[in-house]
This record gives structure tokens, C-alpha cells and sequence, in this order.
């Protein structure tokens, strides 16, 4: 469960977030709506431990994390998946080495394939990320996030800059991890986009 | 597969070509400049150190007239006095006479008036014996020595007076009045400073044969020439002075004294000066190198620093993340070794340096120094996990948030 308590945060003298509080259950899914710049993206990058709050908690399973030094916690093998915005991938790899960053095991390359072909990547796994479409890109990303079966998963506008079909194929992975008993937290601009979870959080229409 | 950090930072150097080929060129061009210009230094100190111990070590006191009238001939009792001097480390008296060669053939242009030469007179010394050559200054560049008995001599001289070429030739000669035939049979190691006094050297036993013990000892049985080697080439000013002392005490005053000077000077100058200024710009190439190897590595990390963010977001370790930077770094720095041990390589041997001496100048050719190599290596490593540390550090002080906002 990710619980976000009074949760404010602010770059240099703009307010990103203020007093912001939420609750995403287990094997639930909750989606974080907005326009542009309503803080959106900080609420998820302070989930994902990527950014600290100026004040207020969060806690994951019931831990408060947020205590220790973000990337700390993060390599103390805690699994959070992280979906960005803008894809990130190391342009000297390819779609599959790039999916395969955060899990090394022997297994991981078996996995990543057939992540990267049900999103519909798998004439593209070789090709670096110059040769891909942005949203061929936003999949690889992804699939990444999904690769190290993560109990907790955040996804930053995930169905952005994709088309129908491949928000399907991303729709059905996500249910598949929600039913696998996986915690999902994402954000989207488009109403469209917020139809498909379970709970809404609206921070910036309303 | 497996992305481990290693394999990461390899695949980076191998399919960035642009800024690897950029960080090589930079690391080459320090590694080869500090294995090369100290190494030119040190080859040069060395040659010059060999050729001084070989030939800048001999000074030699000479009669500056036509030796066939030596007037007055250096007494023993003068020679021990020589053999006194602090810094002698041996004395070689000699007995020079005149050989003459005749030179069927030979001319010379005077006022635009063609004039045939007929005979040269060439300065000539027995080889060995208590008057003759010392056979320890005689060393062969070409030829043999004279089979005793036989028609032969050495030329001790780069060639003959006016150009004449004295080698592989019946030649007509006299010596002390006597005429004789008889060929070169072999050259002796050039010194100039030795070589321009003395030209010719006689098989004694041909030259007793051809004159009689009389007119051999009249001929080269007085001393008009000594050769003097010094102890070290530092000593060598300082006998020389004395030994010109010496003449002028004795009433010689037809003698010279000379040694290499210029030899010596060079030498004295290459130890205070310029072998060190090699190893200096060395330094300072190498120094060159590491400030352009930070600069244009933390341009290179720097520009896509988020790579490190990306990395650490994903559950990688800092100490992993430092492992991908380093094995990168490390990766061109081999790279950068092996293309510098070629070109220093090349470099070193398809260059000479020289130096004047007293007639002349040595050529020397640089050797290629390992040591200074393995040292840059070990340097640039170093410098590697330097570059590295610093990016991990930057990652961590920036937080993760910022690092990844830079994309």
C-alpha cells in the first residue's frame, strides 16, 4: 500500500505540491490527473523516492521511506517500478539491453522479450533508441519499470503518446499486475486516460 | 545477456565512437608525448655520456710542425710528469714521423689554375710497442689488422689530405727516406681528435723490416706525440691546463695541447640543462594530457549526466554505477596505451637526435622507455577513477531528482 501524508514540495519559490495526501491499497490502482505543471510528476517522483518532500510522509507496506536518502532506499531492494514522462533510455543500447537495466539475472532477457512483444516491440528489440518512435520509446520505458516484478509500480502519463492499440497492449499488462496483487500509482492529463482506475485523485481540473 | 557495470561501460566506449575517438586522441597524444620527449632526452644524455667516455676522455699534446724535423722531442722525465696529474688515467707516448704517399693524379685548383699534386705527406706511428700506437686506442671500423711482415697499414684518419682516397689501393709510399708499395688493410674507429694528428699506423715489424733497427729508431723513436686519457670526462679540463702548464714550465713551446671541448661543454650542458628540460616538458605534457582527459571527460559524462540518475533509479548501487564510469575510462585508456606504445615506438625509431663533437657530430637514436609508459598508465588510471569518483560524488550531492531533470 502507498499511503502520501500532507505531503508539500516546493523548486526554489514555485509550489509543486501543498499538503497533498492519498492512499493506494494493494493490488489497486489510482491516478493522479491534472494539467500541466499541477505537481503531477513531483507527487510521482516523491513515491518513487526520486525526489524528497519538503515535509509530510510516505510510506510504502506501512514503512515510512521517505526518512532515509531516496536512491538508499531504493538500491536497499525495496522493488518500486518506474515509469518516466519522457522515456529514458542510454542511447548506446539497444530496445532489450535497455529493458533489461534494473535485472541482470539469467532469466531477465526471457522476460524482457516477451514484455517487449506483448507491447508490440518485438521486431524492435535490437534497435537503439535513436531508431525508435517516442512512443516505441514510452513501451520500452515500460517495460522496464514491469521487468523486475515490482509490488509497487509509477508510471508518469504512461498512455501519452501512445495510440489505441498500444494503450491496449499497456492496459492489459497493468492488469495483470494489479491482479497479481501489484500496487499501481500513474498520472495522466487526459480525462480518458483516469477512466481506467480504480480511484482518482484530481490535481488540477477540479 | 547480463548488464553488469562492466559490460555497460564497455559497450558505452565501443558504440560512442565520437567521444571515445576524442578521449583517445586527447590520452595518445599525452602518453606518447611523455614517453617520447623524456625518453629523446635521456637517449641524448646517454649517447653523448658514451661517445664522451669513449672519446672525450683523450686529450692529446701534439707537435705543430712537419714531424720529420722535430726540433725537440718530449723527454721521459716530462712524460712521468704527465702520468702525475691528478685525473691521468694512462699515458700513451708515440713517435709520429712523415709518411709520404705519391698521389699519381691528384689536383688541385689554385686561382683558377689547375696544379698536380704529386705527394702528400701523411702523419704515420707504429702500431704498438713502447713508442708506437697504443693498441688499447685501436679499434677496428673496417679491415683487419695488418698481417706482420705484409705491405699494410691502418688509416687512422675519415679520409685522406685533399680528398685522396688512400683505401684498397697499391699504393707508392716513403717512409724515414725509404721508398715501399703496400695497401690499406683496415680502418680504424674514427676520433677526430686523435685521427687528424695522426693518419697512418705502420705494422711495426714491416716498418723495422723495410728501414733497419738504425733508421727506425731515428724515424719513430722519439716522442712528439702523446695521447693522455683522463679519468672521467670531468677531469678533462682541468689535465689539460695542467699539461699545457707543464709544456710551458718545459721550454716545449712548439707543442700543442687539445681535447673535445665541445664534447665536454656539450655533455656538462645536457646534465645541467637540457636532459632535465626534456623531462620537464614531459611533465608538462603529461600534465596537459590529464587536465584534457578531466575537461573532456566530464564534458562527456556531464552531458548526459543523467545517465547516472537513470541508473541509480533503476535499484543499481553507487559502487556499480562508479564501476560503469571507471571500466568506460579504463576501456579507452587501453585503448589509448596501445596506440600510444605504436606511435612512441615509430616515433622513437624513425628519429635521430645528434649532437656536435670536435670534428663532427653523433647521431643517436632514441630508445623507447617502458618505464615512462607503465608510469603514464598508472598515472591515467588514477586519473580514471578520479574522473569517476567525481561523477558518483556529483549524483549523490545533486540528488536524484536533479541529476534526472538535466535530461
Amino acid at each position: 500500500m502507498i499511503l502520501a501524508n500532507r505531503i508539500s514540495k516546493n523548486y526554489g519559490v514555485v509550489q509543486a505540491l501543498k499538503e497533498i495526501s492519498f492512499e493506494v491499497p494493494n493490488g489497486s490502482s489510482c491516478c493522479l490527473l491534472g494539467r500541466s505543471g499541477c505537481g503531477k510528476s513531483t507527487a510521482l517522483k516523491i513515491a518513487a523516492l526520486i525526489a524528497q518532500p519538503d515535509s509530510g510522509t510516505i510510506s510504502i507496506d506501512g514503512v515510512v521511506v521517505n526518512s532515509d536518502h531516496g536512491p538508499n532506499t531504493l538500491q536497499s531492494g525495496r522493488p518500486i517500478g518506474y515509469s518516466f514522462q519522457e522515456p529514458l533510455l542510454l542511447p548506446f543500447l539497444s530496445a532489450l539491453e535497455n529493458t533489461i537495466l534494473p535485472d541482470s539475472t539469467p532469466d531477465s532477457e526471457r522476460v524482457a522479450k516477451d514484455l517487449l512483444s506483448r507491447l508490440g516491440l518485438s521486431e524492435r528489440i535490437s534497435h537503439a533508441p535513436s531508431k525508435l518512435s517516442v512512443g516505441e520509446k514510452k513501451r520500452v520505458d515500460i517495460a522496464r519499470a514491469l521487468l523486475s516484478k515490482p509490488k509497487v509500480l509509477i508510471a508518469d502519463e504512461p498512455f501519452s503518446s501512445l495510440d489505441p492499440d498500444s494503450r491496449a497492449q499497456v492496459s492489459s499488462l497493468f492488469d495483470e499486475f494489479l491482479q497479481g496483487g501489484g500496487t499501481l500509482l500513474y498520472s495522466a492529463v487526459d480525462r480518458s486516460h483516469s477512466t481506467w482506475a480504480k480511484a482518482v485523485l484530481d490535481l488540477g481540473y477540479s | 545477456m547480463k548488464i553488469s557495470a562492466g559490460v555497460l561501460g564497455r559497450k558505452k566506449a565501443f558504440r560512442e565512437l565520437g567521444w571515445s575517438a576524442i578521449i583517445i586522441v586527447i590520452m595518445v597524444a599525452g602518453l606518447s608525448g611523455w614517453v617520447v620527449i623524456p625518453s629523446i632526452g635521456l637517449s641524448l644524455e646517454s649517447g653523448l655520456n658514451n661517445y664522451a667516455n669513449a672519446a672525450a676522455t683523450y686529450i692529446v699534446v701534439s707537435y705543430n710542425g712537419n714531424p720529420s724535423y722535430s726540433g725537440q722531442y718530449l723527454s721521459n722525465s716530462t712524460l712521468s710528469r704527465f702520468q702525475s696529474i691528478a685525473g691521468v688515467e694512462s699515458v700513451y707516448p708515440v713517435g709520429i714521423n712523415e709518411t709520404v704517399v705519391y698521389t699519381p693524379g691528384l689536383t688541385q685548383q689554385e686561382n683558377n689554375i689547375t696544379v698536380s699534386i704529386t705527394q702528400v705527406g701523411y702523419t704515420s706511428a707504429v702500431i704498438g710497442g713502447d713508442d708506437g700506437y697504443p693498441t688499447q686506442l685501436l679499434v677496428l671500423s673496417s679491415g683487419n689488422l695488418p698481417v706482420p711482415g705484409s705491405g699494410s697499414f691502418i688509416l687512422n684518419a675519415n679520409q685522406g689530405a685533399l680528398g685522396y682516397n688512400l683505401s684498397g689501393r697499391s699504393l707508392k709510399m716513403q717512409v724515414g727516406g725509404v721508398n715501399l708499395t703496400a695497401r690499406s688493410a683496415g680502418q680504424s674507429q674514427y676520433i677526430p681528435l686523435i685521427g687528424n694528428n695522426l693518419q697512418i699506423l705502420w705494422d711495426r715489424t714491416l716498418m723495422v723490416n723495410q728501414l733497419g733497427s738504425k733508421l727506425f729508431s731515428q724515424t719513430f723513436g722519439h716522442f712528439n706525440f702523446v695521447v693522455i686519457k683522463a679519468s672521467d670526462v670531468a677531469q678533462v679540463s682541468s689535465v689539460a691546463a695542467t699539461v699545457t702548464s707543464e709544456l710551458a714550465s718545459g721550454g716545449y713551446k712548439a707543442y700543442t695541447v687539445d681535447y673535445d671541448a665541445l664534447t665536454v661543454q656539450n655533455l656538462q650542458s645536457l646534465e645541467a640543462g637540457t636532459a632535465p628540460e626534456y623531462v620537464l616538458l614531459g611533465i608538462v605534457s603529461l600534465a596537459g594530457m590529464i587536465l584534457g582527459v578531466i575537461a573532456v571527460s566530464f564534458v562527456a559524462v556531464n552531458r548526459r549526466g543523467w545517465e547516472a540518475g537513470l541508473l541509480v533509479s533503476q535499484g543499481w548501487k553507487f559502487k556499480d554505477v562508479l564501476t560503469y564510469y571507471f571500466t568506460y575510462f579504463a576501456v579507452l585508456l587501453v585503448l589509448s596505451a596501445a596506440l600510444a606504445a605504436v606511435l612512441s615506438l615509430a616515433a622513437t625509431r624513425f628519429s635521430t637526435v645528434s649532437f656536435s663533437v670536435y670534428g663532427g657530430s653523433v647521431e643517436v637514436m632514441p630508445t623507447f622507455n617502458f618505464e615512462y609508459l607503465a608510469a603514464g598508465i598508472a598515472i591515467m588510471l588514477l586519473v580514471c577513477a578520479f574522473v569517476s569518483w567525481a561523477m558518483v560524488r556529483k549524483v549523490r550531492r545533486s540528488g536524484l531528482d536533479s541529476i534526472l531533470r538535466s535530461y
